[in-house]
Formats: structure tokens, sequence, C-alpha cells
């Protein structure tokens, strides 16, 4: 009974989907709203070379990416505070000689691919939230294959608290800079080339390692 | 051909969600889930969204898998 009502459910739901996305304009036809309207503005304005994506994402609506900034902190801030301390650790485990070895051999890589994603975010596909799960990922994987101390040595204890939040303070450094140089908040400095390039690079990294910093968090939390 | 490509994605998407519905064993629905993430970021690479592929890739396939784990190791001791 429960089955049949949720697959009525879902079927309810779906035909209206599938039919709404048969009335879509045909994928890439150049006189669709999305490429008549805004979109042609963002093409027209963006610097050369420049990855659009993350030119929209930083620039033309840097405000909202630094609310989502602030609320992925948040969520940390939430579980932090739910999460009781004091349970009893789970006992490391023993992982497989062949698991232990390629997970060994493969976290450099990891890394070294991680900040590549972060670095060349604001020019190619990527940027700090990709780069953040790539190097999150990679502490959790080394946290539930050699046991969470593995983890936690992948974290600086004193810069801690700092780096949690490096992805709104580096947000708001960039916003106070911006406010500084071009009289708008999160304005990017176009007229000093050097300084947008490191404001952009600065965002992505702030919100890369911050990121990362949560994730491992967030695993830690659950794991101690 | 581009087409079919997207055809044959979409059907392995409808598999492996269906198979992570009916799987019994939450550490192998789990890894059924990743494997729908990473069809998915296949998907979104060939439609020419590299950055929502590399978004569901790190996210979807890893930190999520992860994290599901995690919490069904810990709540099935």
């Amino acid at each position: 009974m429960k089955g049949r009502l949720a697959a009525a459910f879902a079927t309810g739901v779906s035909i209206p989907m599938i039919a709404a996305m048969a009335a879509l304009p045909r994928h890439g036809s150049p006189d669709q709203p999305i490429h008549t309207h805004v979109a042609r503005h963002y093409i027209e304005q963006a610097p050369e070379s420049a990855n659009l994506v993350t030119q929209v994402l930083l620039d033309y609506r840097g405000m909202d990416t630094f609310g989502e900034v602030v609320v992925i902190f948040a969520a940390l801030v939430a579980v932090l505070v739910l999460r009781a301390r004091g349970e009893r650790p789970l006992p490391a485990p023993s992982p497989s000689p062949i698991v232990g070895f390629i997970v060994r051999l493969v976290t450099p890589f990891f890394a070294l691919f991680a900040f590549h994603v972060i670095l060349t975010g604001h020019e190619a596909p990527g940027g700090g939230l990709q780069g953040a799960a790539i190097l999150g990922g990679l502490v959790l994987m080394n946290g539930i294959v050699f046991g969470p101390e593995r983890a936690r040595a992948f974290l600086p204890t004193r810069a801690l608290p700092w780096l949690q939040g490096a992805g709104p303070l580096a947000f708001l450094a960039a916003g106070i800079l911006g406010g500084i140089t071009t009289g708008f908040a999160l304005g990017y400095p176009a007229h000093l080339p050097v300084l947008h390039e490191a404001m952009l690079v600065g965002v992505e990294l702030g919100i890369g390692i911050g990121g990362a910093v949560i994730f491992s968090r967030l695993y830690l939390a659950m794991e101690a | 051909m581009n087409e079919l490509f997207d055809l044959v994605l979409l059907g392995l998407l409808v598999l492996t969600a269906l198979a992570v519905a009916r799987s019994r064993d939450l550490a192998g629905a789990a890894i059924l889930f990743a494997a729908y993430s990473l069809t998915l970021c296949l998907l979104w690479q060939h439609r020419g969204a590299p950055d929502v592929a590399l978004t569901e890739a790190a996210v979807g396939a890893g930190v999520t898998t992860f994290l599901f784990l995690v919490v069904i190791a810990r709540t099935s001791e």
C-alpha cells in the first residue's frame, strides 16, 4: 500500500516535470532567453581569458557567494555546538596493506590536484569549493583508512580557528580591498591587474582551504 | 552519436538510482550512490558544464560518500 502510494506520487510528480522539460527550448538554440537576456552582457563585459562561471560567482554575484560561504561556515559551527564532546573514540582500523599502500601513494597527487583546481579556478573549470571538496575528501579518505588520528594530523592545531573561517575572512578582506580601490564593496579593480588577480586567487584560496578544514572538522566531529 | 551517448548515460543513471533504492546493504548503497554521482558527472561534462561536473565528482562522489560511510560505521556498531 505504502509502496503503491509512493509510486503513484512519484509518477504524479514526474509527469508534469517531463512535460515541462519537453516544452523547453532546444538545448543550445541561440534564441532562448538565457542567451538573449543578461548572458550577452556578461560575456561582453568579462575580462578576456577568464572563466565566465567563476567571474559570475566571484564578481557579478560576489555577495551571493559571500553568503554561501558564511552558510557553510555556520553549518560547521552548528554541528560543533550540537556534538557533545568526550565520547569514546573508535579504535583505529587496521587497513589491508593494499588499501593502505594505495592511499599513501595517491595522497600527494590528490593534494597537488586540489591546489591546481583552487589556483586555476578563476581561469579554468574548478575553483575554491571544488578544490575544498577534493582536499577535504583526501583528509576523510585518510581518516577512514588509517583512523581519525591520521586525519587530525593533517590539520594545524594552532591555526585551526582562523583556517576554518578562512572563506568568510578572505571574502571580507577582498570586499574591503575592493571598497578602497573601486568604491564598491566586493568590486574588483580592473585598472590594477596584479591586485585584481591577487584578490581572485586569495578568495579562491580562502574558500578552498577554509572549506577543506570545515569538511575535515565535520568528519572529526562525528568520529571522536 | 552525441545524443546516443547522452541516452546511454541517462539509462545508466536510472539503473544506478534503482540499484541504490533496492540495495539491502547500506555501505553498498553508498558506493552505488557514488557511481550514480560519477555517471551524472560524465553527463554534465558531456553537456558542456565542466564546472558543475567537477563539483559533482568532488562533492557528490567524494565527500558525500565518505561522510555516508562514516555515519554507517558509527551507527551500526
